[in-house]
This record gives structure tokens, sequence and C-alpha cells, in this order.
């Protein structure tokens, strides 16, 4: 369990992967990447089998004082080919998703990534109007490394996102 | 099989397994800050058994030089991310004498051309170590965009190196087609008549 003052992450439960499944199937949610729907049946045999955690990847539940699994902080390799890790937070409700939420997500996750592997760097792709994600990521000492052009496609559109990390010297709080 | 001037993309054929098997394996070919693993020989002959190492969203090539009809490297392609369907193409000339010919270029442009011609994508992207500059002004000069540099994104040779991030979009490419002299380099997918 990764405690901070304004959230909790810790693994998710059997019982929860519902929830994440019709987050995930919900093709309203905008979060920056294609959709497709995903299988609950898969979802939960792989739960079952790691608990969502590998070696590679991992998801953990997000908990808010007096709430329970409110959204999900996850990591994972971004790119087969470099092997270099990802982070990403996911609230299921706006409202939640505040500054100071998002920040300690990003920090709690950091911490314990560069804690427990011999990475050098983690990185965030953020779509450019997450001004929530941005500034909560820069304030950590993420930094902009780029704009990647029209890499996925929702609401009619290619869209772009933003490419920011930050390296195991640069994490502060 | 995709042919340009000086080479041609084709599956890995069993007779390539190998000679492949060296190539990749041996670390003489992977001088001056190249990142080197080794592919396991036992891998490399079960993915071939398995699907000759084409899936629809994933495929590896073998890069063979037509004058000498030698395998000289690998052409990948993989789905640039977990979460997008945009194509990432990753390109291995292998031995020394056979680098900065313009081969990793031909190769690199004869799939992008490929990749646009068949897939209903608005860009193509690459990575590659961002001192590997001969063929970063190549691509630039041939209307690829460095759009971001990845710090220290992956270990080899004994310390972290950046990659740049090169992206071709469709308009762009559509506008090369019409250049004369790019021509060769921008070849569609041909038929069986070279083939083996």
């Amino acid at each position: 369990v990764l405690r901070g003052r304004e959230l909790t992450l810790r693994q998710l439960r059997e019982g929860e992967v519902e929830e994440y499944v019709r987050f995930l199937n919900d093709p309203r949610r905008s979060v920056g990447q294609d959709f497709w729907f995903v299988s609950a049946n898969q979802f939960q045999a792989e739960h079952a089998r790691t608990s969502f955690l590998t070696a590679e990847s991992g998801v953990l539940a997000i908990d808010i004082p007096g709430q329970k699994h409110v959204g999900v902080a996850s990591w994972f390799v971004a790119n087969s080919s470099l092997g270099n890790l990802e982070l990403r937070v996911d609230f299921y409700h706006a409202e939640l998703d505040t500054l100071a939420r998002r920040r300690e997500a990003y920090r709690l996750l950091g911490a314990y990534l560069f804690q427990t592997r011999p990475i050098a760097r983690l990185q965030l792709l953020l779509r450019p109007e997450d001004e929530t994600g941005l500034a909560a990521a820069t304030s950590l000492g993420f930094c902009p490394e780029g704009l990647l052009k029209r890499l996925y496609f929702y609401d009619g559109a290619w869209r772009d996102l933003q490419v920011l990390s930050v390296l195991r010297d640069e994490l502060h709080d | 099989m995709i042919e340009g001037p000086n080479i041609r993309l084709r599956p890995i054929e069993l007779h390539d397994l190998e000679p492949l098997a060296l190539l990749v394996n041996d670390q003489a070919n992977f001088e001056g800050g190249l990142r080197y693993s080794l592919w396991p020989r036992a891998e490399l002959i079960a993915g071939f058994q398995r699907n000759n190492l084409i899936e629809p969203e994933r495929f590896t090539l073998a890069v063979e030089e037509i004058e000498t009809r030698e395998v000289v490297g690998t052409g990948h392609v993989y789905p640039a991310h977990p979460f997008f369907k945009i194509p990432e193409i990753g390109l291995y000339i292998y031995p020394p004498d056979k680098r900065r010919q313009g081969l990793g270029f031909e190769a690199t442009v004869l799939l992008g051309s490929l990749l646009f011609q068949t897939r209903p994508v608005p860009k193509v992207q690459m990575v590659t170590n961002s001192q590997n500059t001969f063929l970063i002004e190549a691509l630039v000069r041939f209307g690829g965009e460095v759009e971001a540099t990845l710090r220290q994104v992956a270990f080899h040779a004994g310390r972290y190196h950046d990659y740049v991030v090169i992206s071709f979009f469709r308009e762009g490419w559509e506008v090369l087609k019409d250049r004369e002299e790019l021509r060769p380099f921008l070849a569609i997918p041909r038929g069986s008549s070279g083939r083996r």
C-alpha cells in the first residue's frame, strides 16, 4: 500500500475489476488513447492470475478519504522496442480529479518505481488540454520532451499527446 | 516483397534463419553505441515456425541487399504504443561495413511507403538513438519531423542513451510521391516476380 495525504494506492480487489472494466468500456471517457472494448472475462482471469501486478506492469486502485476505488494508477512498458515505463492515473469521475490528488498519485507511483527498479526515467503522455495533469507533473519535476501529433483517434479526429519524463534525480515533492 | 534501388524487404525464409541468428547475436555488429541484446536462436526459430514472424499488427522482414542477395538486416513494424494503433518502424543493418551507405534510410522509406499505402493512419513513427545523426538528417531531409527527444530512455553500451521520435505524416508523403528523383524510394509493393 502506498500512502499519501490525499490518497492511497493499493492492489485492486477481485470485486473491483468489474467497475474498472466498465470504465474502460465507456467510449465517452476521453483519457488519451484509442478506444476499443476490453473483455471482462479476460480481465477477471488476468486479475486472478496476477492481481494486475507483473514484472513490467501494474494497476493499483486509488482510495481517497471516505471513498474507495475512485480510479486507478498504473504503469506499463510504453514502447516494446525501448522497454521504457509509462505512468497513468485515471479517476473515474472528473470532479474527483484534482491537482493535489493527481500530483500525489504521480509522486507515490514514481517514488515506488524508482525505489524498486533500476530505471533512469519514467514518462507520461498527457493531452495538451489536460491542465491538471500537466501542472501536477511539472510541479514534481517532469520535463516536456515534445508533442506527439495525431497519435490517437477520438471523437472523430486524430489527437495529439504531450510526452513528459522525469529522471531519477529530478523527481521531488 | 518491397524493392528499392539497393535492397528488398521480404518475409524471412527458412534458409535465412541460421545466418540471421549469427548476424543478430554477434556483438561485433553492435559497435559505436548500438543497442545490443541477444535474440535467442530458439526464439527466432519458434517465431518463424509459429507465424513466420508475421501478425496483423506486427511483423519482421528480412532486409536483403539486391546486388549480393545477402541478408544484411531486419525491418520491424509494431504498434508505437500499447494504447495506439499508429505503427512504428524499427530497422537494423547489422554488418558494420554495410552501414552509412543509405541502406537503413532506404529500408525505412520503403516500409513507410508500404504502411501509408496499406493502413488508414495519418502518421508513421520511428525511434532512433539521438547519436544516429546520419539517419536522422537523411530522414528529416526526406520530410521526417523530430517530434520529441526521449531522455535516457535506453541502456546499452554501459550508459543511458537519448532517443528521438521521428514521424512522417501522410500529407508530406503524398507530396514526396510527386518528386521524380524520389520515386525509386517510394516503390509500391510488387508482385512475386523476384521471389525465390
